[in-house]
């Protein structure tokens, strides 16, 4: 079990900022940073890599300084955004490279290269130089090297970048296994939908802070003075009317609005906690079954855009 | 808009195109598949870039092989690399790729500033391209397929790299595209979601062959049969209960969601009253419904 | 890390190293227009000896046949001096500086270019390691590189003077396949150096080398250069080998004339300690670099 922590990290290249103020406690899992370009993210990445130093602040993993320990490099794996290969390798040989620097003899080396190559199935291909190589393998091809070695900590940054739909989903299902090894992951991607999948925990950063950070249910919770819009949708069409009535009784209802043409009711509330726990005996009273009960409100879509974009309203 | 029927292609052995047949309408048609699945043959194929082996390919009306130079005219390309050079303005670009595509210099200009208007792109069409950001550059590479006004604009990869909200603009404005200027479109892209929000239709291939042409609208509203349930506290409460109801069917639990197998109305009901039992909080209950992404590892596996 | 454990790794470390270094130096672009250029005066040397080749006078001692020129001087005496003033300007002089250059850039550069290094300096790997490494197999590249090649341009000049003249000279090869070496040494730690720490290490990798070693040398103060020690060394042998040569031919004198080249060995060590010195400082640099 492996823990990261962030002490009000500042880091500046020269005048240029990276991050500004950054405090995170990252524990097993997944977590997933989100932000624009330029928004800090790969900064973040390094400085817990211990590829930069911070100009404030202390970063520690595990309990230690990142920048320049040795010992630390055999427990953090790094699957870098762009390409970092020796193109005329193949990718055994490049993952085996790797592995005999992280001290295992040639043999162990090419052996453990194989394996995690053909688990991310490149058996077909592992062989042939890496400059033959489509997106997706190339992908592939780094996130074998990054876990040949069985790190503790995983660091992907936009490990999805290009690949084709078959090989994203295997790389999210290798994720998500490994997560539930209990390694500590930290992935970053412009597509929400896969974070999404994959974690509730996130990073929220723009210019370089971090707007949020934990449970994306608990980050929407504490933005309370954004009433919440729940989505529901009752089995029995004609029922819609009379629960928008119901609910309109409750004096922490809001609002409510009846769309007819799709089926669904949106109510909206300020006091979510206690709608979500009355909600449910209020139905058993009435009578009422429904099919759908579902707010868009935290989807990390709506969530992004309402803190990242400022679209509070959209 | 594209018909082809029974289109092979061959290169030395290798059969790119096995007897594919296919009719696509006219709107915003998400095209997937594998690399090396045929995809981009057939869409070379139909942007006149090469030739079948045989059988008959006809675009927007006009048969391949008699009128292909014709035909590009009517045809939009936007490539997935990066094709653009860095030290001219955005407008300078356009209008020299206006030029290049038969118009002369006053329509050209007039174009590129109508194009860039729908892009909404404002005074930094007057910088250099190097400038740009990433969404600024994929504009551009868009709006150089559509300087000369085609009817079907082609797209490749279109949001690859963007960031959220580069992306979520790019999508809007080739939604756009096809709203105002009635373009149809060729969506190819590795983000199912994409095709998900922006297109009518979705084909997919594999092998050589056509596997699915489906409208997406009427492909996503298919639900699974499981029922994915959020809740707050008493969870353990919530659980026992519902196993009691459930004892033959399996439940998953992770600390995420809980997902019980969808059986009729009954299941609903069940679920409302654990909660309203356990007195805990029902934050999510939904029968989860098809994703591209299911459907597509579906048919590609 | 200890020097110990890396000692201990080095049988396992090199090897992958020194191959994918090797054969990223080798099939460079570059490196085969530098051997190009290399060659012009192998194809010159053998165009000359099928021109000329009919206008030596020979005579047969003890079954050997001796080659003299056509005023009766021996043949080989007047080649050798040929093979060493050419070899001063390619195999030992600017176009092995310029390989050395391109070596550097493309061992360490190349690296922070291709992001590798961002990768390696999230590998238990040691920056000294890194640097040493490559810098080693850059050696092993160019020497050989250079070496075959003095060789065979020194078999292409000496062919006009018979098996004779070949081996009567042989000592010269020998010393110029040594000068290869301790250039290697000396300039390919200096290059990687500099390749560590600028943006644009071809344009001050040859500023170095115009300003400091090609301007200071041949003056008041030229011990600070590499390339003294490298006269020096070069000054001794041709004297040792019975060449009427002096001190001024080779820049080593001060403005009063005095001769003032170093003894060869320690010409030798020296050049040694600036090639190991530059390892740490280009280690240093490899390891204070953020990105």
């Amino acid at each position: 079990m492996s823990t990261i922590i962030f002490e009000e990290v500042t880091k500046n290249y020269g005048r240029v900022q990276g991050i500004s103020n950054v405090s995170l406690n990252i524990g097993p899992g997944v977590t997933g940073i989100l932000g624009p370009n330029g928004a800090g993210k790969s900064t973040t990445m390094k400085v817990l890599l211990g590829l930069a130093r911070p100009s404030i602040g202390s970063v520690y993993v595990d309990g230690v300084n990142p920048f320049d320990n040795f010992d630390l490099r055999n427990k953090i794996g790094f699957v870098p955004e762009y390409d970092c290969f020796y193109e005329h390798m193949s990718a055994v040989d490049y993952v085996s490279y790797f592995l005999m620097i992280h001290d295992f003899s040639k043999e162990e080396a090419v052996e453990k290269a194989e394996n995690s190559l053909i688990e991310l199935g490149l058996q077909d291909s592992m062989y042939r130089k890496i400059r033959t190589y489509s997106r997706g393998m190339r992908q592939k091809t780094k996130v074998a090297r990054a876990t040949a070695f069985n790190p503790q900590i995983l660091v992907l940054d936009e490990p999805f970048q290009g690949a084709d739909p078959t090989t994203r989903h295997l790389l999210m299902e290798k994720i998500n296994s490994w997560s539930e090894e209990g390694k500590t992951i930290l992935i970053s991607s412009h597509i929400l939908h896969d974070v999404e999948y994959l974690t509730d925990n996130i990073i929220l950063i723009n210019n370089g802070r971090v707007l949020a950070s934990g449970n994306r249910h608990e980050i929407r919770k504490l933005m309370s003075n954004i009433p919440i819009q729940i989505k529901i949708s009752p089995i029995d069409k004609n029922q819609l009317r009379p629960l928008v009535k119901r609910m309109l009784d409750e004096k922490w209802i809001t609002a409510g609005r009846l769309l007819e043409s799709e089926g669904e009711i949106i109510l909206e509330t300020n006091e979510s906690e206690k709608f979500y726990t009355e909600f449910p005996q209020i139905l058993e009273d009435e009578k009422i079954i429904v099919e759908k009960i579902v707010s868009d409100d935290d989807t990390l879509d709506s969530l992004y855009s309402k803190l990242v974009e400022g679209k509070q309203w959209k | 808009m594209i018909e082809a029927k029974n289109v092979i292609k061959k290169y030395g052995q290798v059969t790119a195109l096995d007897d594919f047949t296919v009719d696509i309408p006219k709107g915003k048609i998400g095209i997937l598949g594998p690399n090396g699945a045929g995809k981009s043959t057939f869409v070379k194929i139909a942007l006149g870039l090469i030739e079948s082996t045989s059988g008959e390919i006809t675009v927007l009306g006009e048969n391949l092989d008699k009128n292909s130079i014709e035909i590009r005219k009517k045809i939009g390309y936007m490539p997935e690399h990066d094709c653009i050079p860095n030290k001219m303005t955005g407008v300078e670009f356009l209008i020299e790729m206006g030029q290049v595509s038969g118009l002369d210099y006053q329509t050209a200009t007039q174009r590129t500033h109508e194009i860039l208007g729908h892009l909404r792109m404002g005074e930094e069409k007057y910088r250099l391209i190097e400038e740009y950001s990433g969404g600024m550059r994929q504009k551009i590479k868009l709006a150089q397929g559509l300087v000369h006004g085609p009817e079907l604009m082609f797209l490749d990869e279109p949001t690859s790299g963007l960031d959220p909200n580069a992306r979520q603009e790019m999508l809007e404005t080739i939604n756009g595209l096809a709203e105002i200027s009635n373009t149809n479109v060729l969506l190819s892209t590795h983000i199912l979601q994409d095709v998900e929000t922006v297109c009518d239709y979705v084909i997919i291939i594999n092998n050589g062959k056509l596997q699915i042409k489906e409208n997406v609208k009427e492909l996503v509203k298919r639900q699974t049969d499981t029922i994915q349930i959020r809740v707050g506290e008493n969870s353990d409460e919530f659980i026992s209960i519902l196993k009691q109801n459930n004892n033959k069917r399996n439940i998953e639990i992770t600390d995420r969601w809980i997902r019980i197998p969808y059986k009729n109305e009954e299941s609903f009901k069940e679920i409302i009253s654990a909660a309203a039992s356990a007195k805990c909080q029902l934050y999510e209950m939904e029968r989860i419904a098809m994703t591209m992404d299911n459907i597509y590892l579906e048919v590609v596996n | 890390m200890e020097i110990s454990k890396m000692f201990k790794r080095f049988p396992t470390l090199f090897p992958p190293i020194f191959k994918d270094c090797s054969y990223r130096l080798i099939t460079n672009k570059l490196t085969w227009v530098l051997v190009a250029i290399l060659m012009l005066p192998c194809a010159l040397g053998l165009l000359v000896y099928y021109e000329f080749s009919g206008d030596r006078i020979s005579e047969e001692v003890n079954g050997e046949k001796i080659y003299y020129t056509s005023s009766g001087e021996l043949l080989h005496e007047d080649l050798r001096v040929l093979f060493l003033e050419i070899s001063e300007y390619f195999g030992i002089g600017f176009i092995a500086l310029l390989l050395g250059i391109m070596f550097s850039s493309e061992l360490i550069s190349e690296e922070y270019n291709l992001k590798t290094m961002q990768i390696l300096r999230t590998s238990p790997i040691h920056p000294i390691e890194i640097f040493t490494y490559r810098y080693i197999s850059g050696i092993i590249t160019g020497v050989i590189l250079l070496g075959l090649y003095s060789t065979i341009f020194y078999i292409i000049v000496m062919m006009g003077a018979g098996i004779h003249g070949i081996l009567e000279e042989i000592g010269l090869l020998a010393l110029v396949i040594k000068i290869v070496i301790l250039n290697w040494i000396g300039f390919l730690s200096i290059f990687c150096a500099i390749n560590v720490y600028f943006e644009r290490p071809y344009l001050i990798c040859f500023i170095y080398w115009l300003f400091w070693e090609q301007i200071m040398s041949g003056q008041n103060y030229q011990q600070i250069t590499l390339t003294h020690y490298i006269n020096s060394i070069i000054y001794d042998s041709l004297t040792e080998m019975g060449w009427s040569v002096t001190a001024s031919d080779y820049g080593l004198v001060n403005s009063n004339n005095d001769t003032i080249a170093t003894d060869p060995l320690i010409s030798t060590f020296i050049i040694l300690i600036v090639g190991i010195s530059f390892i740490f400082i280009g280690s240093r640099g490899i390891s204070s670099k953020q990105f």
